[in-house]
């Protein structure tokens, strides 16, 4: 359903009101290579929604490419924000995508040893603060206000985690099951629409993993938000997504339930290989 | 115009330092002194949680100048003569080597570097015997504190106890 503007401007992109991504025609390239291959995919509002991949498939360039770190060459990444207006997020401000609703994790954390857990969870509320800097340096009373409610936010979210006792320990040495909780806390905190995490069970044993699958549905359903994840254990995505993408060397498989994509002959090639034909 | 003497004048400078340690206590353990350390640890997560790096290094920038120039309009409060040569690379190197020496991202390890580059030549190496006369030691002592602090303890004198 290309318009005749090419460039994609002015178009209004017709999406259905439950929508809350769509990318359409997305692709990028790193010199020669084609990390991204006309990938169009939508996830629905209240959904989980899983991309899939061997590896090198091209997930995390994808979920790079919706929060802007990787600027696409074409393609358009639609998002139904809060201010419940579909807008196209090329082009924007990395740092201005968590204002839309839009928040992500990464596959390797990117947490501060050097501040407390509780502090470290305080960054996601980030934009949240309202009180000027000035205000801050001088501790006037609405900024000693402000800095006490966000941190019974913040409390209140690594509670829901289960590790509140942790909060004025230092993030360096945690292990590694209580930073991935700790990352899961930032994310949240800024209230989003939507939550990317990139592979949240890589590393975690079979008990955390079970864990992060209950948390994953609680903060679902807490926040009435949507969540799209990148994962490669199978039995977790099958577990807990509605709906899954399955994508290799970053062209589009097949879309559609655990089971259908379970059962899908493309998907089945990419992860095992072609059949051999002996005879 | 109050006419300050040189003990008043120290008076005030002790008065003003405090004041900015406090200043500065107040702005690190607020938003926006999270947001410079979350820039400072990761680049990546700081944007993804909405900090625009652009602006945070210029309000570090602009606030580590303000310091520099606050501190040097009481200095030549506090001596009553100026002339340009008093401000060297050599001097730039010392207040590097204060951060350093006391302990990077530190408020009480900038004052505790300060007191060991400057105060520790003055006061306790001039009075060693043949070796307190030997030219330029205090470079010598400093540069020699910059390598064992950061081989042994590379958080600073102030976390010297915390290793």
């Amino acid at each position: 359903m290309m318009s005749d503007d090419p460039t994609g401007a002015q178009r209004t992109y017709a999406a259905t009101e439950d929508e809350v991504l769509r990318i359409e025609h997305l692709s990028i390239n790193f010199g020669g290579l084609k990390a991204v291959d006309d990938l169009s995919f939508c996830i629905k509002s209240g959904e989980i929604f899983g991309l899939i991949g061997p590896n090198g498939a091209g997930k995390t360039t994808v979920f790079n490419c919706i929060t802007q770190f990787y600027k696409p060459n074409e393609g358009a990444v639609l998002f139904r924000g809060l201010s419940g207006e579909m807008e196209n997020l090329v082009g924007q401000k990395v740092h201005g995508i968590i204002r839309k609703g839009l928040v992500r994790t990464f596959q390797n954390m990117e947490l501060i040893n050097e501040l407390s857990v509780i502090d470290n969870v305080l960054i996601g509320a980030h934009i949240d603060f309202k009180v000027g800097g000035f205000s801050q340096a001088l501790r006037l009373p609405r900024a000693v206000k402000e800095e006490r409610a966000m941190r019974e936010r913040a409390m209140r979210a690594l509670d829901f985690m289960g590790i509140a006792e942790l909060a004025d320990a230092p993030m360096g040495g945690q292990p590694y099951g209580i930073r991935k909780k700790v990352e899961m806390a930032r994310t949240f905190l800024c209230q989003p629409k939507l939550i990317i995490l990139d592979e949240p069970a890589a590393g975690l044993n079979d008990v955390e993993t079970q864990q992060l699958a209950q948390s994953i549905r609680d903060i679902r359903e807490k926040l009435d938000c949507t969540i799209l994840l990148v994962e490669h254990d199978m039995r977790l995505v099958m577990n807990i997504c509605n709906r899954i993408c399955a994508i290799s060397f970053g062209k589009f498989l097949a879309c559609g339930t655990p089971a259908e994509i379970r059962n899908d002959p493309k998907v089945q090639v990419a992860y095992l290989g072609e059949q051999e034909k002996e005879d | 115009m109050i006419d300050l003497n040189q003990k008043q004048t120290y008076i005030l400078l002790v008065v003003v330092l405090v004041l900015v340690m406090m200043l500065t206590y107040n702005i690190v353990h607020g938003q926006m002194g999270r947001a410079m350390h979350v820039m400072r640890g990761s680049q990546v997560a700081a944007q993804a949680m909405g900090v625009n790096i652009l602006k945070y290094r210029l309000i570090a920038f602009a606030l580590s100048t303000g310091y520099a120039s606050l501190a040097g309009a009481l200095y030549v409060h506090f001596i009553k003569f100026v002339y340009p040569s008093t401000w060297t690379l050599m001097i730039s190197l010392t207040i590097l080597a204060i951060i350093v020496i006391g302990g990077l991202r530190s408020i009480y390890g900038t004052f505790l570097g300060a007191l060991v580059v400057y105060a520790m030549p003055d006061l306790v190496l001039k009075r060693i015997p043949v070796l307190g006369d030997i030219n330029g030691l205090p470079y010598v002592f400093s540069g020699v504190l910059i390598i064992l602090v950061i081989l042994f303890y590379p958080k600073g004198v102030v976390n010297v106890s915390a290793i």
